[in-house]
């Protein structure tokens, strides 16, 4: 509080803090007088206009005061008023309901006896309808009004039970229990008229029911009656599952007449067992139960009948697009009719069996399409394997016109059952249909498998005498050409096209990793490779092996007069050889130009020259001068280890080069085997000599080839009884007659 | 990997043997292969412990050494050799009889015990195989082949029969030693000896030539092929259609293949691409798989190592040359030889990881 005084200003005149004696004391003290005179004057004025303020407010005030006073008085007076005429209004309020009293207690006897005379009437009244009831249910039944009768009958029965202890009525209880005896033998009797159809049977179910009898019997028989029908329609169905009946005739059996008989007998069914009122739930239970079980083993005998005459029918239409939308028209209606039963019987959905058969079509029609596209890559193989034959050097058009082929016919076939995916049909809805139809019937058993087969066909061309050797070599570049684009463009087209997502997780199917088909490929051509090589390089060996191993070196008597002529037949081999290899896998650009500008006329020349002035002489000298086995040695310190049968690359200089090793390696694996004299020495020497004028076009690495032939030519003179070696240009002279 | 040891002879050689009689230690004999000179034995005594080499040098007083077996009993060496005159050579074989131990120290010269030439055939010989336990041995020529009878320095033929483009012959271990196998080209053909008719035939062991042929010493029926298309083959030769493993693991022609004669699954390939390989074969192997059958020392208790795998075990690449012989040591398992073109013999041990593997 002090301090909040303290806050306040005391000199403030009109704040709530302001202090006179102290506002006082400090105008006296600061104020000059006449701002104090001035100060004064204006407070004088101020007291003098609140004063005045105050007067009016008090007058005016006091009026108001004085008429309410007033008006409190006058309401005072007009309450009494009122308050007498309420205690009138309530005397007389009393007074009428005594009255009214009065009145009903005089009426009250009078209203008994009309309400029991009613009663007797109606008691008459069905007395009499019980009395006539016998007669009416016997006209009923004999005009077969049976809705009529029964309705009487139960009605009826009401009362009988009503009035059980009067014994006269009992004798028309048994009257009419005896009629109605009757009407439900007639009722029944309807069940084995086979003419009779499921609707006629349907009213008398509903009036069996009524008549109280068991659901279940009824439904049996209901169905017992239908059955022969349905049985008869099956059998003509069945007969007509020959070849010669057309499609529609037999879809027309069976969707049009089997399946229509059967919804119809399902809606009568449920109608009167299922879908009625009448029953308690779980007989309406028992009866979908007897009807699932009864539709269950009808439709699969049904479908196992249409799905032999579909997969026959697929068979023969694959080709025929105009047979086919019939094949798949059908289908859909079939799928259709299926839907529409299911919708009939709430408990059972045969929609998955419908699909499954379509799948299985689909299956068998992806398996026909996979049988033709291996049909087709067999012929186009065989077909380029003659072709080579004839004319070689077109293997880049074969090579196309195979994989053309190939790829025209996994097109066709995709279109083809891409039609199974059409949204005009109804099953082609279903997603998981769609997801199986894509996964598993066209990526897997069409795409995936085509190349499964190819990976197939490849690994065991080696073994099979079918094919010439040529065609390992081109079947490896197409499946190299394959694994690089091919494989991937068609399986990343059937996902776009039909839509599977690679890396769907929870698809419950295993797809077959694309990496995985193109490692296949790509080993499965280079093993292609690697055994053309090997043969090819045996061929050579081979050759060579007839000029060294089977001779007896040891009885030559002359000097050589020229190349062995086998020699001239491994050149011309490997002619042939690089024309065709070029053909199939041709070198990288660079390299094709420095075989171009090698090939050519001076450049040859001038690398012969090169080769006699310094590579062949020093040869020469060296091995005079040095013990050969260390010479070998030496040379093998420097070179690197030359691997025969190794990885091959796939180009052309690659595939010759490896071919060339091969032969050479052997033949000093044959020089090393025989003994021999100088003469034959100076056969190798001239031999070696001419292979190396011409090897060289065919290979990559002289330096392997040269190291080889040196090994040969070191082997071949340890190997000789009187080392004796001809001069480097009498070797060329010998080397390059007769060319 | 252990050290191995590395001996030198100064002319080529083709041919190497291991010594199978008496003795308590390794050793090897090497044949010397040279157009221009006599050939050579070179005794090889090998000590484990001090990784030594000793040698002796034999001159049996011949042409150049192409094959070289010894007997199993009776101290004897059957060699086959190329007879080489100015006009002519022919490849003849004969058995020489090895000096007892305490005869001279340095080697010498060798006295022929017998010269096993047929009256009417003029061929060359291809190979000679001393039988396992009798004093005989099938020797194949070009075109037919001869089993010889040596006992006690007589010989005489026993029977022979023409057979076309013969490579090489070898015993059967099993069936009492009365089978033997004939290589032609690419085929392998079991012969009956009692019979002297074809008791199987592999027509196509190997793409091309057949290099060598042999027996699991422990597991009848089965035999090892190798061959000039890079691979070694495994057959259980009831089933001539289908190899039983094949091994494409030379780069090269497969000259040699080799069974450990003590743990068969041990096998050693070699070939002219210069490198000899130790394989493991437990899959097809006598030994039972996943326990080994010497299990009962004291080390029971401690928990059995994984069974060898299939595989390589080990590369040897010492030599520079191709290596056509290879042989185990018939008195140490774990011990062997290979010889390559150049003269280069090195001995070589079974990496000790493997060994323990095999034994414990």
């Amino acid at each position: 509080m002090e301090r909040e005084r303290e806050g306040e200003n005391p000199y403030d005149i009109n704040g709530t803090g302001f202090d006179p004696d102290k506002f006082i004391k400090k105008i006296n003290k600061e104020y000059s007088l006449i701002k104090l005179m001035d100060t004064e004057k204006s407070l004088i004025r101020q007291i003098q206009d609140l004063d005045s303020d105050m007067q009016t407010l008090v007058y005016e005030n006091y009026n108001k005061f004085i008429l309410a006073t007033d008006t409190i008085r006058k309401m005072k007076t007009d309450f009494r008023e009122m308050e007498d005429k309420m205690v009138l209004l309530s005397d007389n309020i009393g007074r009428i309901t005594q009255s009214s009293a009065q009145i009903s207690d005089g009426l009250k006897e009078k209203r008994d006896k009309v309400s029991r005379l009613s009663g007797i009437h109606d008691l008459l009244k069905k007395l009499k309808f019980l009395f006539e009831l016998p007669t009416k249910l016997k006209q009923h039944c004999e005009e077969s009004n049976y809705e009529e009768a029964v309705r009487c009958y139960l009605d009826g029965m009401e009362f009988v039970n009503e009035f059980k202890r009067f014994p006269s009525l009992q004798a028309i209880k048994e009257d009419c229990q005896h009629i109605v005896v009757c009407i439900r033998t007639d009722l029944y009797k309807d069940f084995d008229d086979q003419e009779k159809s499921s609707q006629d049977l349907t009213r008398n179910v509903s009036l069996l029911l009524s008549l109280g009898e068991n659901s279940s019997v009824l439904g049996k028989r209901f169905l017992d009656n239908a059955l022969p029908k349905l049985v008869q329609n099956m059998n003509s169905l069945r007969s007509a599952n020959s070849p010669n009946v057309p499609l529609d005739e037999f879809m027309e059996l069976g969707c049009g007449l089997f399946l229509s008989n059967l919804s119809l007998v399902i809606a009568s069914f449920s109608q009167a067992f299922i879908q009625t009122s009448e029953l308690v739930e779980e007989a309406r239970l028992e009866s979908q139960e007897m009807l699932k079980k009864f539709v269950q083993g009808l439709m699969d005998d049904f479908l196992t009948l249409m799905q032999t005459k579909l997969i026959l029918e697929t068979k023969e239409t694959n080709q025929e697009s105009d047979r086919r939308e019939d094949l798949l028209k059908a289908l859909d209606r079939l799928y259709r009719r299926i839907l529409a039963i299911s919708t009939l019987m709430p408990n059972s959905d045969f929609a998955p069996l419908g699909l499954e058969l379509i799948s299985a079509i689909a299956n068998k029609d992806a398996e026909i399409s996979l049988e033709r596209i291996k049909n087709s890559f067999r012929k186009a193989v065989k077909e380029s394997c003659m072709e080579l034959r004839t004319h070689p050097g077109t293997s880049q058009e074969t090579l196309g016109s195979i994989l053309a082929t190939l790829i025209l016919q996994m097109k066709s076939s995709l279109t083809n059952l891409k039609d199974f995916c059409r949204p005009d049909f109804q099953f082609s809805h279903n997603t998981e249909f769609r997801q199986r139809m894509a996964a598993v019937t066209v990526r897997e058993g069409l795409v995936i498998s085509s190349f499964k087969y190819l990976i197939e066909f490849g690994s065991h061309l080696t073994h099979s005498e079918e094919y010439d050797i040529l065609t390992w070599l081109l079947l490896a570049k197409l499946y190299l050409d394959i694994e690089m684009n091919t494989v991937e463009y068609m399986v990343s087209s059937v996902e776009s096209e039909f839509d599977v997502r690679r890396d769907r997780k929870h698809l419950p199917w295993e797809l077959t990793p694309v990496a995985d088909v193109n490692k296949s490929l790509n080993s499965v051509a280079k093993q292609l490779v690697r055994e053309f090589v090997a043969i090819q390089g045996n061929q050579i060996s081979e050759l060579i092996k007839e000029t060294v191993l089977v001779r007896d070196l040891m009885a030559v008597r002359n000097e050589p007069d020229g190349p062995q002529p086998q020699m001239r037949k491994v050149i011309e081999i490997l002619t042939k050889l690089e024309k065709y290899i070029d053909s199939v896998f041709p070198d990288m650009d660079s390299a094709a130009y420095f075989r171009s500008e090698k090939s050519s006329d001076s450049s040859k020349r001038s690398y012969n020259t090169t080769m006699q002035g310094s590579k062949g002489h020093h040869r020469g000298s060296m091995w005079s001068s040095l013990d050969p086995n260390m010479a070998t040695n030496i040379q093998k310190l420097f070179s690197e280890k030359v691997e025969i049968f190794g990885e091959v690359g796939l180009h052309k200089s690659d595939i010759l080069m490896s071919i060339v090793k091969i032969g050479l390696r052997a033949f000093l694996e044959y020089v090393r085997l025989k003994t021999m004299d100088k003469y034959s020495l100076h056969q190798i020497q001239v031999d070696v000599h001419y292979l190396q004028l011409y090897l060289w076009r065919f290979v990559n690495n002289e330096g392997f080839m040269h190291s080889l032939m040196d090994e040969i030519l070191a082997s071949s003179i340890q190997r000789c009884v009187h080392v004796s070696l001809l001069e480097s240009p009498m070797v060329e002279m010998i080397a390059e007659k007769n060319n | 990997m252990e050290s191995s040891a590395i001996y030198g002879l100064e002319s080529q050689g083709r041919t190497l043997c291991s010594y199978s009689t008496e003795i308590e230690s390794v050793r090897f004999f090497v044949g010397t292969l040279s157009t221009r000179s006599e050939g050579q034995i070179h005794q090889i005594d090998f000590e484990d412990d001090l990784n030594q080499i000793s040698r002796k040098v034999y001159k049996p007083k011949i042409g150049e050494i192409w094959q070289m077996q010894c007997a199993p009993t009776d101290n004897l060496l059957g060699l086959v050799y190329n007879q080489i005159s100015d006009s002519s050579c022919r490849m003849k074989c004969g058995i020489w009889k090895l000096p007892s131990e305490d005869q001279s120290s340095n080697g010498g010269d060798l006295d022929p015990v017998v010269e096993l030439e047929l009256a009417d055939v003029s061929e060359n010989v291809r190979s000679l195989d001393w039988h396992s336990t009798k004093p005989q041995c099938v020797i194949s020529y070009e075109n037919s082949f001869a089993i010889w009878d040596v006992t006690n320095g007589h010989h005489k033929v026993k029977s022979t029969l023409n057979f076309p483009n013969l490579y090489s012959a070898k015993w059967n271990p099993h069936l009492d030693g009365n089978q033997f196998a004939l290589i032609s080209a690419s085929s392998v053909t079991g012969m009956d000896l009692r019979s002297m008719k074809e008791a199987w035939k592999i027509p196509k062991a190997h793409k091309f030539q057949v290099r060598d042929v042999d027996f699991n010493p422990n597991k009848q029926y089965y035999m090892a092929t190798c061959g000039d298309d890079c691979s070694a083959r495994f057959w259980d030769f009831r089933n001539p259609s289908e190899p039983l493993k094949e091994l494409m693991c030379h780069t090269h022609w497969v000259w040699r293949v080799r069974f450990n004669t003590f743990h068969d699954q041990l096998v050693l390939t070699s070939g002219s691409d210069s490198r000899v390989l130790l394989h493991s074969l437990a899959s097809i192997s006598s030994e039972p798989q996943g326990r080994t059958l010497f299990s009962d020392s004291e080390e029971e208790d401690r928990a059995a190592p994984a069974p060898l795998e299939d595989g390589i075990l080990a590369k040897y690449e010492e030599h520079e040359d191709a290596v056509y012989a290879v042989e185990w040591s018939s008195y140490d398992p774990w011990i062997f030889a290979s010889l390559s073109y150049d003269g280069r013999l090195v001995i070589n041990r079974v990496p000790k990881s493997q060994k323990y593997k095999i034994l414990l």
